[in-house]
């Protein structure tokens, strides 16, 4: 996936393998972070997600 | 899924999937909002032009019928410069039966007509959505909607997509679909080869007059693939015609078309605009300009560390933590583990869970109840300033201080911001510098940048013990990180030029975003560090059981009473503070509370503690990445440095009476 920076604007590829590879934490960090100027962010993680999706469902339908 | 089964799928899918429909529209207009409102499907929305790169698909439901919806990149213009654009342009061409949904800026109408048009030449049928009605409303923007879509013979809707306003009435506007009237006075040179072009191409593509005109202004403008597509004599033809017609043309052609088209969109603003700027939005404007300025930028940056200083510091570490930790965890669930655990017969167990290394009574309730809410109230401030665009401008802002001065900013910027990412630092070094210059970068790092929540949490606890505290501290600190980016000048010199900053315009944040952020860094934060607190509680645990703590704590004294001028106990926390200082502050804070330590040691405490080794992650990577000779030699720089700087600081607040 391709991430956007959001303090710099530097766009680049977000598959964390490359980059965090070598972290103890592993692949299971969802933290991103820019190679261009070190800020860090998280993206999305699977609860909160599998959270929002059913929320936002449950929005979409009752207000259809 | 077997692949009857996926054939079979594939093949309803296609049933359903008669006509998608696509939303398309300049960056940062609200479209993957509209996408999300639309599908009900979660895509990122952020506040920055470009978020989206890539297409996305879900499903919007028309009367009982499951549409394909695709959200796409932004564009401001089809006759494709950026690549986001290039995609956005072939998802158009590869669903030429699709319907559009083009979004604008109710705030920047010409510049979504100018798509639109565009997509008038590729022979679209489009709808338009008029969104962030509610900012243009603000703005005092008003536009006569039914005016522009008799001129335009589409329907128009205003939409608010953040709060899901309008989404009912787009959705029905869909079925009215249709291709819009904007007729652009281009001269009759460009007209004629619009027309030759055309003829070679109507044949392979819908919409050829897109094409033409998109082949006529740029380089990109024709789709890949096409040359297959086209005879070799067809395509030196077409290209013939646009040399020609550059060569008749003094000005470059796209320059050209792109006037032509943005006079003939004028002059219909012109006739259904209103505008008039209110109170509102010119106040965002001077705000976002001024927070820019070298001089009146600070005072907006020190209300906003004030604000930060309140919201996180006494409202998170003080009134939520004492709400938490007091009355909830000290008060009511701790005494019912405690009495359950008291049932079990086995002293070590009952240590083990509720003792004073206890996981529940220490681990748990310090994660919960003390660091929680802080970290909470950090993430949401963080999550403000993301999303009102400001974290670039206070990016910019401290660049430019760092530049006077003669410092390398780029370096150690983002980490003072507060969610630097050390761990990423260290093995981005990996690839930017000499070995020599790799060790520095990766020490400084180390030395004397708290990494994201640590800071927060490090800062929330010396906020409720004092305001004072937090500005030794954060003197100290400002201090050390100036030193740091020096050498790393010295070490790394003329990289700072390289910084470039994008900035997006400031805007109210959403609070839909920063709930849904807040969210994911919590559910990260406590994945990452309560493991560690846990394992910081077993090996206190077991050096406790094996007596090995005691000692520790005597041949510590040295250092910990000599220099520091902090209790013998304080080696407990400096123990949990090597597995990560965040907890190591919350061992201090505990300490603090109980009047073992007073207001100095506790300043003493957290700046040495700050100054350590950010986690032990950190440090594995470190080992990793430099071999355990390098890694262990940081280390003892590092640890002499935080106590030596922790010492002058002890000497200096007791022995000169500063305090
Ligand atoms: N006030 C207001 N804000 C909106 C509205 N729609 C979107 N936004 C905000 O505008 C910003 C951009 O929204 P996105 O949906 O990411 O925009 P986009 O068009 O997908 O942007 P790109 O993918 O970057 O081209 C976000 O901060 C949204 O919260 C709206 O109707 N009103
Ligand atoms: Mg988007
Ligand atoms: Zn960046």
């Amino acid at each position: 996936m391709v991430a956007k920076c959001p303090v710099c604007g530097y766009r680049f590829d977000s598959s964390l393998s490359q980059t965090c590879g070598g972290c103890p934490v592993g692949s299971d960090c969802e933290r991103i972070c820019c190679p261009n100027c070190h800020y860090g962010w998280i993206e999305s993680t699977p609860l909160v997600n599998k959270l929002m999706y059913l929320f936002r469902k449950e929005k979409a339908v009752g207000r259809s | 899924m077997s692949s009857g089964d996926k054939i079979l799928a594939e093949a309803k899918e296609r049933a359903t999937n008669i006509a998608p429909v696509i939303l398309i529209g300049n960056p940062n207009v609200g479209k993957s909002a509209l996408f999300g409102a639309l599908s009900g499907r979660y895509v990122e929305v952020s506040n920055y032009p470009g978020t989206t790169v890539d297409y996305a698909a879900g499903w919007i439901k028309l009367k009982g019928e499951k549409i394909r919806l695709f959200d796409s990149p932004g564009a401001d213009s089809l006759s494709p410069v950026s690549e986001d654009e290039i995609v956005t342009r072939d998802l158009l061409l590869l669903n030429p039966d699709s319907r559009i949904i083009c979004v604008a800026d109710s705030k920047n109408l010409k510049r979504g007509l100018v798509l639109l048009s565009q997509l008038a030449e590729f022979g679209r049928k489009v709808i338009l959505a008029l969104n962030m009605a509610d900012e243009a409303k603000l703005t005092g923007i008003n536009i006569d909607n039914d005016r522009l879509a008799e001129i335009l013979g589409i329907p128009v809707v205003s939409t608010v997509a953040t709060q899901r306003r309008g989404i009912e009435r787009l959705k029905e506007a869909l079925h009215e679909a249709a291709v819009p009237s904007i007729p652009v006075d281009y001269n009759g040179e460009i007209l004629t080869a619009v027309n030759e072009i055309e003829d070679k191409l109507g044949d392979i593509y819908h919409g050829a007059r897109g094409i033409s005109l998109s082949f006529l202004s740029g380089d990109n403008g024709l789709p890949s693939g096409i040359g297959k597509q086209l005879t070799e004599l067809d395509l030196n033809r077409i290209k013939q015609v646009k040399m020609r017609l550059e060569s008749a043309i003094a000005e470059p052609l796209g320059f050209i078309i792109a006037k032509r088209r943005n006079d003939s969109i004028q002059s219909i603003v012109d006739q259904i605009v209103e505008a008039k700027k209110t109170t509102g939005q010119k106040a965002f404007q001077i705000i976002g300009q001024l927070s820019l300025h070298p001089y009146y930028g600070i005072p907006i940056l020190i209300t906003i560390l004030i604000g930060i200083y309140y919201f996180v510091g006494v409202f998170g570490a003080q009134t939520l933590v004492g709400v938490l930790e007091e009355n909830l965890f000290r008060g009511i669930i701790n005494p019912f583990f405690e009495r359950v655990f008291n049932l079990i017969p086995v002293q070590f167990i009952r240590d083990l869970f509720v003792g004073e290394f206890g996981i529940i009574t220490m681990a748990v309730t310090y994660a919960l109840a003390l660091i929680l809410p802080i970290v909470t109230a950090f993430f949401l401030v963080f999550g403000v300033l993301e999303d009102s665009g400001y974290l670039p401008r206070l990016a910019f802002m401290v660049d430019r201080i760092f530049k006077k001065i003669g410092l390398n900013g780029r370096a150690v910027l983002p980490m003072i911001l507060g969610l630097g990412c050390d761990t990423m630092a260290v093995l981005t070094a990996r690839i930017l510098y000499s070995r020599k210059e790799k060790i520095l970068v990766t020490l400084l790092l180390a030395l004397a940048v708290p990494c994201s929540a640590q800071l927060g949490v490090t800062l929330g606890i010396l906020a409720s013990i004092s305001l004072s505290a937090v500005l030794i501290w954060m003197m100290v600190i400002v201090a050390v990180i100036f030193l740091v980016g020096y050498l790393a000048s010295k070490v790394i010199p003329g990289r700072s030029s390289e910084f470039i900053l994008e900035i997006p315009p400031l805007r109210l944040p959403r609070i839909e975003n920063i709930v849904v952020k807040t969210l994911m860094r919590l559910e990260w934060y406590l994945k990452e560090a309560v493991p560690l607190f846990i394992l910081g509680t077993l090996v206190l645990f077991v050096l406790d059981k094996i007596k090995v703590l005691q000692l520790i704590m005597k041949l510590f004294a040295p250092i910990s009473a000599g220099i520091l001028g902090l209790p013998e106990k304080s080696a407990e926390a400096f123990i949990l503070g090597f597995l990560r200082r965040d907890y190591g502050a919350a061992g201090f804070k505990n300490m603090f509370d109980n009047g073992i330590l007073d207001p100095v040691g506790a300043i003493v405490a957290m700046t040495t503690i700050t100054l350590f080794v950010p986690c032990i992650a950190n440090f594995f990577i470190i080992i990793k990445e430099r071999g355990l000779k390098t890694a262990l030699l940081m280390v003892s720089l590092i640890v002499p440095f935080a106590i030596t700087v922790g010492g002058i600081l002890n000497l200096a607040l007791r022995g000169f009476a500063l305090w």
